[in-house]
């Protein structure tokens, strides 16, 4: 093993055809309903925490648990203060997603590679 | 890979026999000038063809232009002034050994087309700085061009096959395309962009498999500024393993390629990744052979391996030559063209399984 | 020149002609009707299943006009190749069969072509087995065909706007209902294939008629249907003969790979060669499809006499075409009764 200062890096991509969605079936056996996101964004308008005073963000959390992903976002700010289900065109109940985030993810042990991959040492 | 479909066949171009004048590649001289020699005896040896090369001639300052450290106005004239020794030598296609090169001398002339003024500038620059005036080629034709072009005709003349001596099985070849020579203008390469046929379809007429794989379209890594600083070292290789782990759980049996620059960096990073982190892309732990179509050729017609200078490959091409029944002589790796001995690397950890 | 009796000349027989045939005919027109295919129905005729009716297209078509009607006679592997108006008016619609054909009005209804989706190569259609248009899915169900029966968990990738929106095929507009087929075949697909996953690539949806919208909420809850915002770019076999595919998920700016058994292309609708008229071709809109008279005069031509239906003036969801093919048979009718 050498070290030549600089190293392979995994690529940072979202591969389907592996993607283990865990917490998201977990998800919809609780909230069918949550398929029918498109992802408008409002809900992360109104979140106090969206992007403005941490890095949550409610429509960037539900995509990355539908594709399988390690949740970038720091979800754990929510304040279950629900305005993102009052103002969601869909009709969806988000806060409970957040409100049962933890147990999911414990159960399923889904954050493990929380990581962003870095291409640096 | 279909050799049936239609789309390759809409990107054939006219390849004229000759006379052509021949441009290098700084890297293929650099680091396998064996290569640069092969290639130029099999088109003007075997293939009997015209190509003068002028000694006058330089570097087309590519890389020096891709890594945004020699400006356009001085890469065009500096084109200009190859085009200009053309000229004077009475020649009018260019035939171009290096891909970064090919995709350059089509890049200035299609600016030229549709920048009139901009040749008018490139006229005056190069007047100034020479006294000189050029034309521009009838046209430009990568080496490779003409070694698919004559493929069948090589082959004729091959005294080995692409072929597992001991079992018959013909051997499984994946290719790599240098981008620039097809990505930039897909009607400049036989058979585009998407499916380039250049590499692929030596195989059967050799005797050998081409295979298809995942990420086939996929830069080398090489990426000019990628590799030239060592704090994006990473990135280049990062690339040449996508690469890599597409094409091993197909197990080929070489990497096929037609720019000196994706040659070097998909055999020297296989070594990188096998130090860091002790992965081979082959059943054995050798790595993947890699070689260039002119090495390839010139290995099957005959040529002593070490005269094509695979001494110069990261991944040991031996067990290649094993495969296909090539004679060599194995005392002769680290001779000079005088019997000299000029020196053999230290061995690696890896690799040499 | 043949000698008839017809008071109208209409040129195509998809649901556009048919819809226009019927109408003439029920108020007592003579119709002729042209067509260059072997059989009637056009391009809806051949798919399985039409939105929101439900019932496939040959079904359509043949509700629109039936079979045998005294008012209208049918020539098939008749291609129109150009028209000429004759001294008294009427005009004529010479083939490329050699025969003409003449009559006071002529109504173009000769729709669309599909999009040759060989030129996105980067898609591979025609190179790689499993990626398919969506005419060829439609036609193959139509048969009663079931492409990938004994793939288990068979998975699906759905591209939309190919050879729509596409300033690099030089194709500017929206063909419209792409968007709509590409939601209902998915959830086709999900009946037809239970076990089977499908995700939609779309640059962005657009819903735009009655029942869309509800299908595509439909297609996300009832059908599991993923929609992925963001354009398949490359196409590549796998090791196991399937396709890799490359696009990036927009909404995450992420890159994003999947290995598919099969990819749907959801192929636009392009614009025939104009036809001449009077050895003048005949002018186009804004997207290269036949022109109209002016913008109240939405079934006229330049030329008088000569009406235009369907999409043969732009792409049109079945809806739009029944509407414009019964307006133009009304103006075609008044200015028969002038």
């Amino acid at each position: 093993m050498k070290d030549f200062g600089f190293k392979p890096v995994r690529p940072n991509v979202i591969d389907l055809a592996t993607v283990q969605n865990r917490t998201w079936t977990d998800i919809l056996r609780l909230h069918p309903e949550m398929r029918s996101c498109i992802s408008c964004g409002a809900c992360a308008a109104v979140c106090p925490n969206n992007n403005e005073l941490t890095k949550m963000s409610v429509r960037r959390t539900i995509i990355e648990l539908r594709h399988g992903l390690p949740l970038t976002s720091e979800w754990q700010n929510c304040q279950m203060c629900n305005r993102c289900s009052l103002v969601c065109p869909k009709g969806l109940n988000t806060r409970s997603i957040f409100f049962r985030l933890n147990t999911f993810e414990a159960l399923n042990d889904h954050n493990q590679t929380n990581a962003e991959p870095t291409n640096r040492k | 890979m279909g050799e049936e479909k239609r789309y390759w066949r809409d990107y054939q171009k006219d390849i004229p026999d000759g006379p052509f004048f021949y441009v290098r590649s700084c890297i293929r001289q650099t680091f396998t000038p064996g290569a640069e020699t092969m290639l130029l005896k099999i088109l003007t040896g075997y293939l009997g063809l015209d190509v003068y090369e002028d000694p006058r001639h330089t570097c087309c300052s590519g890389i020096g232009y891709h890594t945004d450290v020699v400006p356009l106005e001085t890469t065009m004239t500096i084109i200009a002034r190859q085009l200009s020794l053309m000229q004077e030598d009475g020649y009018e296609n260019l035939l171009v050994s290096c891909v970064t090169s090919f995709g350059l001398y089509n890049e200035v002339l299609d600016i030229w087309h549709h920048f009139p003024e901009k040749l008018e500038q490139t006229r005056r620059y190069l007047r100034e700085a020479t006294g000189r005036d050029f034309a521009l080629p009838k046209a430009v034709i990568h080496t490779s061009d003409i070694v698919y072009k004559h493929r069948s005709r090589l082959a004729g003349m091959m005294k080995y096959r692409m072929v597992d001596r001991q079992s018959g099985r013909p051997l499984r070849m994946v290719d790599h395309v240098g981008c620039h020579y097809a990505k930039i203008f897909p009607a400049k390469g036989i058979g585009g962009a998407e499916f380039p046929q250049v590499l692929s379809g030596l195989a059967a007429p050799w005797g050998g498999i081409s295979v298809d794989y995942s990420e086939r379209r996929h830069c080398c890594g090489f990426g000019f500024r990628q590799y030239l600083l060592k704090d994006n070292r990473s990135y280049s290789v990062s690339h040449s393993k996508v690469k890599l782990e597409s094409m091993a759980p197909h197990h080929p049996d070489l990497i096929l390629t037609n720019c000196p620059g994706c040659c070097m960096f998909l055999d020297r990073w296989q070594y990188t990744i096998a130090e860091i982190e002790g992965r081979t892309y082959d059943d054995a732990g050798r790595g993947i052979p890699v070689l260039s179509y002119e090495e390839l050729a010139a290995l099957l017609l005959g040529e002593n391996p070490w005269d094509i200078g695979l001494q110069m490959h990261q991944v040991q091409v031996e067990s290649l030559m094993d495969k296909i029944g090539i004679e060599y002589d194995a005392s002769q790796k680290y001779l000079g063209d005088r019997g000299q001995y000029i020196g053999c690397p230290q061995k690696p950890d890896v690799l040499l399984a | 020149m043949n000698s008839n009796h017809n008071d109208t000349i209409i040129i195509g027989t998809g649901i556009a002609g048919l819809t226009a045939a019927a109408e003439l005919s029920a108020r007592g027109r003579k119709v002729l009707m042209l067509e260059k295919n072997d059989s009637t129905g056009g391009h809806v005729g051949q798919w399985s299943v039409c939105f929101p009716f439900g019932i496939s297209g040959r079904e359509l078509a043949e509700s629109i006009l039936p079979q045998s009607n005294a008012n209208v006679s049918i020539r098939t592997r008749s291609t129109a190749s150009a028209i000429s108006t004759l001294p008294d008016g009427s005009l004529s619609v010479s083939c490329t069969d050699g025969t003409a054909h003449s009559a006071r009005t002529v109504l173009l209804a000769s729709g669309y072509g599909m999009f040759d989706a060989r030129l996105k190569e980067e898609l591979g259609y025609g190179i790689y087995p499993g990626v398919l248009t969506s005419e060829d899915i439609e036609r193959q169900w139509q048969k009663g065909e079931r492409p990938l029966a004994g793939h288990s968990n068979p998975r699906f990738a759905i591209v939309h706007c190919v050879g729509s929106r596409d300033l690099k095929c030089n194709i500017r507009h929206c063909s419209k209902v792409c968007c709509m087929v590409g939601v209902k075949m998915a959830t086709e697909i999900r009946q037809r294939y239970p076990d089977s996953q499908v995700t939609n690539y779309y640059m962005d949806l657009r819903m735009f008629d009655n029942g869309y919208e509800e299908l595509y909420h439909d297609a996300q809850l009832n059908y599991n249907v993923q929609f992925v915002r963001g354009r398949i770019s490359e196409v590549a076999p796998t090791n196991d003969g399937r396709l890799y595919i490359r696009a990036e998920d927009t909404l995450l700016g992420k890159p994003l790979r999947d290995k598919v058994d099969a990819l749907v292309l959801m192929i636009g609708m392009s614009a025939h060669e104009p036809l001449h008229v009077d050895g003048e071709p005949m002018n186009r809109s804004i997207n290269g499809f036949v022109g109209t008279a002016s913008p109240v005069q939405i079934n006229l031509t330049a030329t008088p006499g000569l009406f235009v239906a369907g999409a043969a003036k732009g792409p049109m969801n079945i809806t739009e075409v029944l509407a414009d093919a019964r307006a133009a048979a009304a103006e075609t009718d008044k200015y028969l009764s002038r």
